[in-house]
């Protein structure tokens, strides 16, 4: 499973909508549930998931499917 | 400038407010270029006549430094909001007809043809040239309207709210007597949306003690809210109970988040879970927590509270308070016979007073009443449409008049069935709707339950059985992870009717 799918997984079991609901464009704002209240459940779950704290100042960068993916690759997270 | 009769800007605190969103960050100075530069372009009266301007641009600092230069040189603002369509941003300037549209490069393509339109880059832009001649610049007067802010309307049409210099000079005053003890706070942050008036009380806050302004660019992306408050040691925070909500659940769980330097934060739109009090007390170091209320018609609030220091007060089974009424207003609980009472709907008078509707003669006048205490003259009064009641000196919202609904006979109000479920262990927040009509009538609520609980119809139904009579008791409960949201940021009942259909 490549990182991409990952996350898409996580995002769509976080939002409780189907994985098809969801690729690389996908952020807050773009599809119904991902809502403000839903995205900052997403940073946490992604923080448990691949063990990594996102820093502060890229908060405000992570708020897409794309996004996320390169922030985790930056850290050097691989599946 | 003349000071006397400017009726904002004349604190000298303003010129002591700085702007800032993460990307740019602007001064007075700057200020001061854009109200030559947008005098330049447009005049601020024809004929005598106050002009408008609306504003169509992302959110950041130069969106709200041009309010104060626009302020600064005669004109009337009306806030427009880059998330709303386009055509009902269009709808509101073809209603307004301004002498000019603020946009940027984002949104200036949108606009209909037919407007002047600037783009905002050029209103900051120093240019040599440029007559500094505060002669020639004549500020808002009391008389003059400071802003229009369009609301949605029962019948689906924007209304706009039409709020007088004199009224947002007297909420300045308001704030700078009530918070004085928080005359030193340095940096407030906008989290709201620009076009609600939550915004107008943080600026009022700026007026009053030269505090200076974030502006949190992606409002609804929380943990970077929660970062610009970490970044600038933000110490004032005015935001909805959902912000708060998001905020402090995030702060709660995210590793180094500290958001101690919050020392004032304020409450208002919308009532809020008790539980919110208790939240900032544990994430910071004894900030005080207020909560506030009041229609856009009444000048953004007319009454306050402060909640952290009233532990009697705030307890799982009681309703928080929206507390008393501000020192410059008067109000009365009307009852049904129109006649003063403990229990009736909240009418305000006093100097905050909208000076009526934009191009609505009809809504204005239905707005209004007149207050049945004063016998020798007609004093006006704001229907809220809130029904309230007093107890020990304090006064409790019971829900809309609107909302009161006839079930079997009763009058209930579906927002106190959803206050009594939002009281029981395991529920984060309801909201209680009303389906059918007349004898059909029957009450469902919405519910959101803690993370990770399961709940059954019977459970709800035993545990509230509890603290309603019967007939008060929803016919059916739906479990939901989140509620949708209007544009104010309150649950949008109408969404969730539509769920049911």
């Amino acid at each position: 499973m490549i990182l991409l799918e990952k996350v898409i997984d996580i995002v769509a079991t976080t939002l409780k909508v189907n994985k098809d609901e969801i690729n690389k464009d996908s952020g807050l704002g773009t599809i119904a549930k991902w809502d403000s209240l839903n995205h900052t459940n997403l940073v946490l779950e992604l923080e448990d998931a691949f063990d990594i704290g996102f820093d502060f100042d890229e908060l405000d960068k992570i708020i897409t499917v794309e996004k996320i993916v390169a922030s985790l690759e930056d850290k050097g997270v691989t599946i | 400038m003349n000071s006397k009769i400017n009726t904002i800007l004349d604190k000298s605190s303003f010129k002591n407010i700085s702007y800032f969103d993460g990307q740019s960050k602007l001064s007075y100075d700057e200020v001061k270029t854009c109200t030559f530069n947008l005098l330049k372009n447009i005049p601020a009266r024809v004929n005598g006549v106050q002009q408008g301007i609306c504003l169509l641009m992302e959110r950041g600092s130069h969106y709200i430094a041009t309010m104060f230069a626009a302020w600064q040189a005669g004109f009337y603002i009306v806030p427009l909001n880059t998330s709303w369509p386009i055509q009902k941003n269009n709808e509101i300037i073809s209603k307004i007809k301004p002498a000019a549209v603020i946009s940027d490069d984002e949104n200036i393509t949108s606009l209909a043809n037919g407007f002047k339109s600037i783009n905002v880059i050029n209103l900051f832009e120093k240019n040599e040239g440029l007559q500094n001649d505060f002669s020639l610049v004549s500020p808002l007067r009391p008389a003059d309207v400071a802003y229009i802010i369009f609301t949605s309307g029962s019948t689906g049409e924007p209304k706009g709210v039409v709020i007088s210099a004199a009224s947002f000079r007297s909420y300045v005053d308001w704030t700078q007597r009530y918070f004085a003890e928080y005359s030193t706070s340095k940096r407030l942050l906008l989290t709201s949306e620009l076009t609600f008036d939550i915004t107008m009380g943080d600026i009022a806050f700026a007026l009053a003690f030269g505090t200076s302004i974030g502006v949190a660019r992606q409002n609804t992306n929380i943990p970077s809210v929660l970062a610009l408050i970490m970044k600038y040691e933000i110490d004032v925070l005015y935001s909805v109970p959902t912000t708060h909500l998001a905020l402090t659940a995030f702060a709660k769980r995210k590793r180094g988040a500290d958001i101690s330097c919050l020392k004032l934060i304020l409450s208002g739109g919308d009532r809020f879970p008790w539980q919110l009090v208790e939240d900032y007390k544990s994430l910071t170091q004894g900030a005080h927590f207020y909560n506030v209320y009041g229609p856009t018609e009444v000048t953004i609030n007319c009454f306050a509270v402060r909640l952290d220091n009233k532990e009697n007060l705030i307890a799982e089974d009681k309703p928080v308070p929206i507390g008393e009424c501000f020192d410059s207003l008067n109000y009365v609980l009307l009852d049904e016979d129109n006649i003063a009472s403990k229990e009736g709907e909240l009418c305000i008078s006093g100097p905050q007073l909208m000076m009526g509707y934009y191009q609505d003669k009809n809504l204005t006048d239905s707005a209004f009443t007149t207050d049945p205490t004063v016998s020798f003259v007609q004093r006006l009064l704001y229907k809220t449409g809130d029904l309230a009641y007093e107890d020990d000196g304090l006064i409790y919202l019971k829900g809309r008049i609107d909302g009161l609904v006839k079930i079997r006979g009763y009058r209930i109000h579906p927002d106190e069935v959803s206050k009594a479920i939002d009281t029981l262990d395991g529920v984060d927040v309801s909201a209680v709707v009303t389906v059918g009509k007349q004898t059909d009538a029957a009450l469902v609520a919405f519910i959101k339950l803690d993370q990770g609980l399961e709940f059954t119809k019977e459970t709800i139904d035993s545990k509230l059985k509890e603290k309603l009579p019967a007939y008060m008791i929803p016919v059916d409960y739906v479990f939901v992870e989140t509620f949708p949201l209007n544009q104010s940021g309150k649950i949008d009942k109408n969404a969730l009717i539509k769920r049911l259909l």
